[in-house]
C-alpha cells in the first residue's frame, strides 16, 4: 500500500485514549462527522465537546494493535468486560479507519490511480482488522476458546499473572500444546487465528502449503530443515517482529504437500517437550544447557481432521504421520457453518450475523440489495462467508443473480430465464431449485413444461444435468424443500410416496453414472427435475419459499453427515483398543453391521454408567470393580473435561462414545438434557471409586509383574505424564505401605472403627512421618475420601 | 448410609484377595476377559451347547484333517464364528488362540493407499472386506496370492512337521499344510471380488482354505456357492438361549429376587425373545441387567433393558401410524437423520420400523400387513443397492403412510 502518510500530531494518541474513557458522545459525533465529510478533503477536523478542534490523521495499524493490547493487558478481558468501554474503543477505531480510508483514497487519487477503493478484492478489503469486527457466524464460542487457549500462554510468554489458572502445567502452559482449528472453508479460521494472536501481542509466523516446502532441499532433507525452521520460529524473535514473541500458525496442515513431515516434526517436538519436562522434574537438574521446551503457542489450521492420509507420495510415511497422530496432542476447536441447526439455537443466530455483516458491506458499497437478496446469496454460498463476499462483488451484477431478482419482479419469468441463461453458461443450483418450484400462471402447463425442457436440454440448465455434484446439490435442495411445498398444497403423503420412486431412479442413475458412461446417463437426471416440477411447482411459490421457517431444519443433512463421521471415527478408536479375543466375540466391522454401534456400545454404556439401576440409594452395590476391569481391558481413560462455555465440568470416558449412544430426538425415551444430567450425577459418584480401583489394579500389577508394569507405564498418555512423574517419588514407599495397609484392612475388617493410623515416609526415606487421618466420609465435599485422594493433587476430582 | 464407608472398605478388601487370585489365573492364561460374551465363549467343539447335529458334523469334518471351503451363514449372534474357531481349535490345537493384529497397507492402482486390519494366528488369518471399500477385489487377490506363496516356506509349519516326523506329540495340525483365510461379511464383497475369488479358490486350493461368513447367501454368486460347503447356523431357540444364560447365572452367582426356577427361566426366555434370539445381544443384555441390579427382580417388566434407538423406532412407528401428515413426515425425517448419524445402519432402521409397524397395526390385518411388507422389501432392496439412504427411508415412511391412509 503506498499511502502518503501525513505526519502525525504528537498528542493524537493520548487524545484518542482520552475519548475512550470519558467522552463517548463526542466520539460518535466524530464518527458522524467523518461519515459525512467530503472524501476529497485532505485532512479532517473533529470538533470536540469543549469546542476545540483537532485534526485527525490516523496511523492505522499500529495504533489499533496497541489499543487492543491495552484492552487485553489490563487483564479484565476474560472476567469482567466493560462492554461500554469496549464499544467506545471500537467506535473510535472505526472512526480512525474510515478517515484513513478516505485519506488513502484521496492519496491514491493524487497518485493517479483513478480506481481508488474499488480496486482489490472485497474479501481482503473487508477482512476483519480487529476482533470486534469479526462476524460471529455462530462461532463465538470457538473464538472464545481460541482466545482462552492463547491467553494461557501469557503466563509463560509475557510473565503475566492470570486470574484463573486451571488446566495448566507447571510452567503455566495449557496442557495441550498445540491448537488445531478445523472447519469448512471460508469460515474465517485463518483470519481469526491471525487476529487473536496479533491482539494478544504475538507476531505471527505463518507456515502454509506454499511456503512450508523449500524446493531447494530434497524430500529427504525436508524433515530436518523443516524442523529447524519450526524450532527457529518458536525460539527466536525474527527481525521483523519488533521484539514481539512469535506465534506459529501452520495453515492448511491437511493439504500441504509435506503435511506428513510437518506433523512428524510437531509430534516430535511435543514428545521432546514432555520428555524434557518429566526429566526436569525428576532429576531437578540444573544443567547449563536448557533442555528444549515449547515456549510459544502453535496453531494448526485444517479443513478436515478426519482425513486419512491418502494423497501423499511416499505412502507408508505419510500414512504413519497423518493427522490422527497429531490429534491427541491438540486442543481441537471446530468451526461450524452458520446454518440453522437442530441442536443449539446458536446456528440461526450465526446465520443472522452473517447476513448483517453482508448487509453492512452492501451498505458501504451502496449496492442497494435488500435483506432477502442477501438471504439468497447466503443460501447459494452455503454459508461460506468468503464466497458470499466474492459473490457480492462479482456476481451481484451478473446474470444469475439478476435472473433471480428480475424473475421475482417480472411476470414473464420463464422466458426471461431461458433467454438470460442462454447467454449465461451455467445456472446456479440454487436458481434451479427455485425454478423447479415455480409455475408461470400466464402460460399453460404444456408451455411451461416445454420451456423447462428446453432449458435443461439445450439452455443454461444443461451443464447442471451433467455435472454430478450439481445434480446432487439440486436434488438435495429439492429434497429439503419439497415437504414445505406439499404442506401448502394438499398435505398428504401421496406425492412424497411418488417422489420416492423418482429419487430411487436418480439414485440408480447416480450410482451407475460414476462409471464411464456418466454423461450419457446423466442426461436422464433432468427427467427427475421435470418430475419434481410437475409435481410440486406452484404458481404462488413465495407462499412457502418466503417464510424462513421450514419444516425440516436446513443444514440437517450436513450436520448429520458430520456427526456420523465423527462417530465412526470414535468407534474406530474404541475398536482399535479392543482386546484381540474380543474381536472374535464382537466382530470388528463397523461399516455394514449393526453389532457395535447398535448393540455393543449401548450396552457397554449402560454397564459403565448404570443410571437406570434400581438401587439408586444404595450406590455401593454397583460392581465398580468390574467396571474398572472393563475400563482397563478397553483402555479407556477417565477424563474430566471442562466445558469452557458453560464452565461445567463433564466427566467422561475417553475415547468418548456418549455421542453414539445418546440420542437427541423428541421421540427418545428421555430428553438429552435430563439424560446427561443423570449420567453426570452418577459419574461424579462413580469416578473417584473407579480411580481408586484402577490405581489399585495398577499397583497390584506392579508388584507382581514389574517388567510388565514398566511397559504399561510408557503407554500412559501424555497428559497424565506430569501427574505420574510427580507421584513417582512416592510410588515405591506408597506401594509398600499400601500393601501393609491392605493387610491391616483385612485384619480389622470386622471392626467398625473409622479412624486408622498408617504410615508414610517422606522423600528422604529415612525418617518416617506418621499420618493420622480420618478416612471415610467427609461432609464437606460429600464424596468418599480414600487413601489416594489425600495424596493426589487437589484438582483431580474435587471441585 | 449408616453402615456407610467402613462397610464399603471392608467389602472392597474382602473381595480383594479373591479378585487378585482371579487375576493371576487370568494373566496366566494370557487373557483378560471382562465381558461375559468373551468369558463364556466356547473355545472347543465339546463346549458348544446347542445345535448338536451341526457340532457333530463339524467334528467329523475336523477329524478328517482336511476340509473344503466353507460358507457359514446365519443370523447375527447365532454363533457362526464361535463354531468356526472351535473347529479350527480342533484342527490346529490351541495355537489358533495366539491371535495378533497386523495392519496391512496396500497401494491401489490409482496410487491411493489402503489400510486394513488383519487378525491372524500362525494357522489362519481373518479379514473384513468392508474395511477395503471398493478395492476389495485387488486386495483379496493380492492377499490370497501372498498367503498362498509364502505358505511353502513357512518355518513354524516345517518345524512342526519335523517334530511330527520324529514322533513327538506336538500340536495337532502338523499335517495340515494349508492356511485358513476367514472372510467376514462375505455378503458385502463386491461382485468383482466374488468373481475374482472363483478362480483363486481352485488355483490355490492346495494351500488355502477359505471360510466365508455371511448373514445371508443371497448376495453371493452361484459359482462360489457351488465351490463351498454351505453350513447354516440358525439362531438358537429362546429355550437354548435361556439355557446358556442360566448356565452363566449359576457360574456368576447372579442373584434373582425369587429363587423360583420356572420364573427365572421365564425371565431369561423373555430376554432371549427381546433380543431376537441373538445370543450375543442376550448375553450383553443379561450382563448389563445384572450389573445394574444387585438382585434382578423377576416381576417388574422394566428390568429388561431396551436400547434407546429401539425405543425411538418404536415411537416412530406409532407416530407414523397416528399422524399421517406432511408435517409429521418432516419430523420423521429429522429422526431418521438422527439415527443415521449415530451409525445405525439404514437397513436395520427399515427392518425394525417395519416390524414395529406390523406389530402396531396388528398381525391379523393381513391385507395391510402384506402391503407394508411388500413396500418394505422394495425399499430394502433400494437401500442395499442405492447410496442415498435418507431418500429411501423417507420414501418408505411416505408409502406406508399412504397405505395406512387408504386402509382407514
Amino acid at each position: 500500500m503506498s499511502i502518503i502518510e501525513p505526519s502525525l500530531p504528537e498528542g493524537f494518541f493520548t487524545q484518542s485514549s482520552l475519548f475512550q474513557n470519558s467522552e463517548n458522545e463526542s466520539i460518535s459525533s466524530v464518527d458522524h462527522l467523518v461519515d459525512t465529510t467530503n472524501p476529497l478533503a485532505n485532512s479532517k477536523n473533529a470538533i470536540l465537546f469543549d469546542g476545540s478542534t483537532i485534526s485527525l490523521r490516523p496511523k492505522k495499524r499500529k495504533e489499533a494493535a496497541e489499543l487492543d493490547q491495552i484492552s487485553v493487558s489490563t487483564g479484565e478481558s476474560l472476567n469482567l468486560i466493560d462492554i461500554d468501554g469496549l464499544y467506545a474503543k471500537v467506535e473510535l477505531k472505526r472512526a480512525i479507519k474510515s478517515s484513513n480510508k478516505i485519506i488513502s483514497s484521496s492519496a491514491s487519487k493524487r497518485n493517479g490511480n483513478g480506481e481508488g477503493e474499488t480496486a482489490g478484492l472485497w474479501t481482503d478489503k473487508y477482512r476483519p482488522k480487529t476482533f470486534m469486527e469479526v462476524c460471529s457466524a455462530g462461532n463465538d464460542k470457538s473464538y472464545r476458546l481460541i482466545l482462552h487457549w492463547l491467553r494461557k500462554w501469557s503466563t509463560l510468554v509475557f510473565k503475566e499473572e492470570l486470574p484463573q489458572n486451571d488446566n495448566v502445567d507447571h510452567l503455566g502452559r495449557p496442557l495441550k500444546k498445540i491448537l488445531l482449528i478445523n472447519g469448512p472453508v471460508g469460515m474465517g479460521k485463518t483470519t481469526v487465528a491471525h487476529l487473536l494472536a496479533t491482539q494478544l501481542g504475538y507476531s505471527v509466523q505463518e507456515l502454509n502449503a506454499a511456503n512450508s516446502m523449500d524446493p531447494s532441499l530434497g524430500s529427504t532433507h525436508g524433515g530436518s530443515a523443516l524442523k529447524t525452521k519450526v524450532v527457529n520460529a518458536l525460539t527466536s524473535n525474527s527481525l521483523t517482529s519488533n521484539g514481539k514473541p512469535t506465534c506459529l500458525v501452520i495453515d492448511e496442515i491437511d493439504s500441504a504437500i509435506n503435511s506428513a513431515e510437518i506433523i512428524k516434526v510437531l509430534t516430535d517436538l511435543v514428545h521432546l517437550d514432555s520428555r524434557n519436562r518429566a526429566s526436569a522434574i525428576s532429576a531437578n537438574s540444573k544443567d547449563k544447557k536448557k533442555p528444549f521446551q515449547l515456549n510459544r503457542p502453535i496453531i494448526c489450521i485444517a479443513n478436515d481432521i478426519y482425513q486419512s492420509a491418502s494423497s501423499g507420495t511416499n505412502s507408508s510415511f505419510s500414512s504413519h504421520y497423518s493427522i490422527d497422530k497429531l490429534r491427541p496432542h491438540c486442543e481441537i476447536i471446530t468451526f461450524r457453518k452458520p446454518i440453522a441447526t437442530q441442536r443449539g439455537g446458536s446456528g440461526g443466530n450465526g446465520l443472522r450475523t452473517v447476513k448483517e455483516f453482508l448487509m453492512q458491506i452492501n451498505k458501504w458499497e451502496k449496492m442497494g440489495l435488500n435483506f432477502r437478496d442477501i438471504n439468497e446469496i447466503v443460501e447459494v454460498c452455503e454459508g461460506d462467508i468468503r464466497s458470499c463476499i466474492n459473490f457480492l462483488q462479482f456476481n451481484s451484477g451478473g446474470k444469475v443473480y439478476d435472473a433471480v431478482i428480475e424473475e421475482e419482479k417480472s411476470q414473464n419469468d420463464t422466458e426471461s430465464y431461458v433467454s438470460n441463461s442462454l447467454k449465461d453458461t451455467q445456472l446456479s443450483w440454487f436458481a434451479i431449485v427455485t425454478l423447479l418450484f415455480k409455475r408461470n400462471q400466464s402460460l399453460s402447463k404444456d408451455e411451461n413444461f416445454g420451456n423447462l425442457l428446453n432449458l435443461f436440454t439445450n439452455g443454461g440448465g444443461k451443464a447442471s444435468t451433467s455435472a454430478n455434484n450439481v445434480i446432487d446439490k439440486v436434488i438435495k435442495g429439492c429434497f429439503n424443500k419439497y415437504l414445505d411445498a406439499v404442506a401448502t398444497q394438499d398435505d398428504s403423503a401421496v406425492k412424497p410416496a411418488q417422489l420416492s420412486d423418482w429419487l430411487w431412479f436418480y439414485d440408480q442413475m447416480d450410482h451407475s453414472g460414476s462409471g464411464s458412461s456418466s454423461t450419457l446417463l446423466g442426461n436422464y437426471s433432468s427427467a427427475v427435475y421435470l418430475k419434481i416440477w410437475s409435481m410440486f411447482s406452484d404458481i404462488n411459490s413465495a407462499r412457502f419459499s418466503a417464510s424462513n421457517k421450514t419444516l425440516v431444519p436446513s443444514g440437517i443433512d450436513f450436520e448429520s453427515f458430520e456427526l456420523s463421521r465423527s462417530n465412526k471415527f470414535a468407534m474406530k478408536r474404541i475398536i482399535d483398543n479392543f482386546p484381540v479375543q474380543l474381536r472374535i466375540s464382537i466382530g470388528n466391522g463397523i461399516e455394514s453391521s449393526n453389532t457395535i454401534p447398535g448393540i455393543f456400545l449401548p450396552y457397554l454404556d449402560k454397564m459403565m454408567t448404570p443410571i437406570h439401576s434400581t438401587n439408586h440409594n444404595s450406590n455401593q452395590n454397583i460392581d465398580h470393580e468390574k467396571i474398572a476391569q472393563i475400563i482397563k481391558d478397553f483402555q479407556f481413560q477417565l477424563e474430566n473435561h471442562k466445558d469452557l462455555d458453560s464452565g461445567e465440568i463433564k466427566l467422561q470416558f475417553s475415547p468418548e462414545f456418549d455421542t453414539i449412544t445418546n440420542f437427541n430426538t423428541e421421540l427418545s425415551p428421555q430428553p438429552l438434557a435430563t439424560l446427561t444430567k443423570l449420567v453426570q450425577l452418577k459419574r461424579k459418584w462413580l469416578f473417584p471409586l473407579l480411580k481408586l480401583e484402577l490405581d489399585r489394579l495398577d499397583s497390584l500389577r506392579k508388584r507382581k509383574h514389574v517388567t510388565l508394569a514398566s511397559r504399561n507405564k510408557s503407554e500412559e498418555p501424555e497428559n497424565k505424564a506430569d501427574l505420574k512423574s510427580k507421584r513417582s517419588r512416592l510410588t515405591n514407599s506408597a506401594d509398600f505401605f499400601k500393601a501393609r495397609y491392605d493387610n491391616l484392612a483385612t485384619q480389622t475388617s470386622g471392626s467398625l472403627e473409622n479412624e486408622k493410623t498408617t504410615v508414610n515416609s517422606n522423600n528422604s526415606g529415612t525418617s518416617h512421618i506418621w499420618v493420622k487421618y480420618h478416612e471415610g466420609f467427609s461432609n464437606a465435599v460429600r464424596i468418599n475420601v480414600g487413601w489416594d485422594d489425600l495424596w493426589l493433587p487437589p484438582h483431580e476430582y474435587v471441585e | 448410609m449408616s453402615k456407610g464407608p467402613n462397610a464399603f472398605f471392608t467389602n472392597l478388601f474382602g473381595r480383594n484377595l479373591a479378585l487378585s487370585d482371579h487375576l493371576t489365573l487370568l494373566l496366566g492364561a494370557k487373557f483378560t476377559m471382562s465381558l461375559w460374551v468373551d468369558k463364556y465363549r466356547p473355545r472347543s467343539l465339546d463346549q458348544l451347547s446347542y445345535h448338536p447335529t451341526i457340532t457333530q458334523n463339524l467334528k467329523a469334518l475336523a477329524s478328517t484333517g482336511d476340509f473344503p471351503h466353507l460358507l457359514v451363514y446365519g443370523p447375527t449372534g447365532s454363533g457362526k464364528k464361535t463354531r468356526i474357531y472351535a473347529t479350527l481349535h480342533e484342527l490346529f490345537g490351541p495355537g489358533i488362540e495366539k491371535l495378533k493384529i497386523d495392519v496391512k497397507t496396500f497401494v491401489t492402482s490409482s496410487n491411493r493407499k489402503l489400510e486394513f486390519n488383519v487378525l491372524s494366528s500362525p494357522y489362519h488369518l481373518e479379514i473384513t472386506p468392508s474395511d477395503m471399500g471398493n478395492n476389495d477385489r485387488v486386495v483379496i487377490q493380492d492377499l490370497l496370492k501372498d498367503v498362498a506363496s509364502t505358505e511353502q516356506v513357512d518355518f513354524t509349519n516345517q518345524q512342526q512337521q519335523i517334530k511330527g516326523a520324529n514322533g513327538s506329540s506336538s500340536a495337532a495340525g502338523s499335517k495340515h499344510r494349508f492356511k485358513v483365510v476367514i472372510i467376514n461379511e462375505a455378503d458385502s464383497l463386491s461382485r468383482d471380488a466374488q468373481a475374482a475369488l472363483r478362480r483363486t479358490m481352485e488355483k490355490y486350493s492346495s494351500n488355502i482354505r477359505l471360510i466365508m461368513i455371511s448373514n445371508t447367501t443371497s448376495n453371493i454368486i452361484a459359482p462360489i456357492k457351488s465351490r463351498t460347503l454351505l453350513v447354516r447356523i440358525p439362531a438358537p431357540s429362546t429355550q437354548e438361549v435361556s439355557a446358556v444364560l442360566s448356565h452363566i447365572a449359576k457360574k456368576e452367582a447372579v442373584k434373582f429376587s425369587s429363587p423360583n426356577e420356572p420364573e427365572i427361566n421365564q425371565f431369561l426366555e423373555d430376554i432371549a425373545h427381546n433380543c431376537e434370539r441373538n445370543l450375543r445381544k442376550a448375553m450383553l443384555c443379561f450382563e448389563t441387567i445384572s450389573m445394574q441390579n444387585e438382585s434382578i427382580s423377576l416381576n417388574s417388566s422394566n428390568s429388561i433393558i431396551k436400547l434407546d434407538w429401539e425405543v425411538i423406532i418404536e415411537q416412530l412407528s406409532k407416530s407414523i401410524l397416528t399422524n399421517r401428515t406432511v408435517a409429521n413426515l418432516a419430523k420423521v425425517r429429522v429422526v431418521f437423520y438422527e439415527l443415521l448419524s449415530h451409525c445405525i445402519p439404514a437397513r436395520v432402521i427399515l427392518k425394525n420400523l417395519l416390524f414395529c409397524l406390523v406389530q402396531a397395526v396388528g398381525v391379523n390385518k393381513s391385507k395391510i400387513v402384506g402391503e407394508l411388507v411388500s413396500v418394505g422389501s422394495v425399499f430394502d432392496e433400494r437401500l442395499s443397492l442405492g447410496q442415498k439412504s435418507i431418500f429411501h427411508l423417507e420414501g418408505f415412511a411416505a408409502k406406508s403412510m399412504v397405505i395406512l391412509e387408504k386402509a382407514k
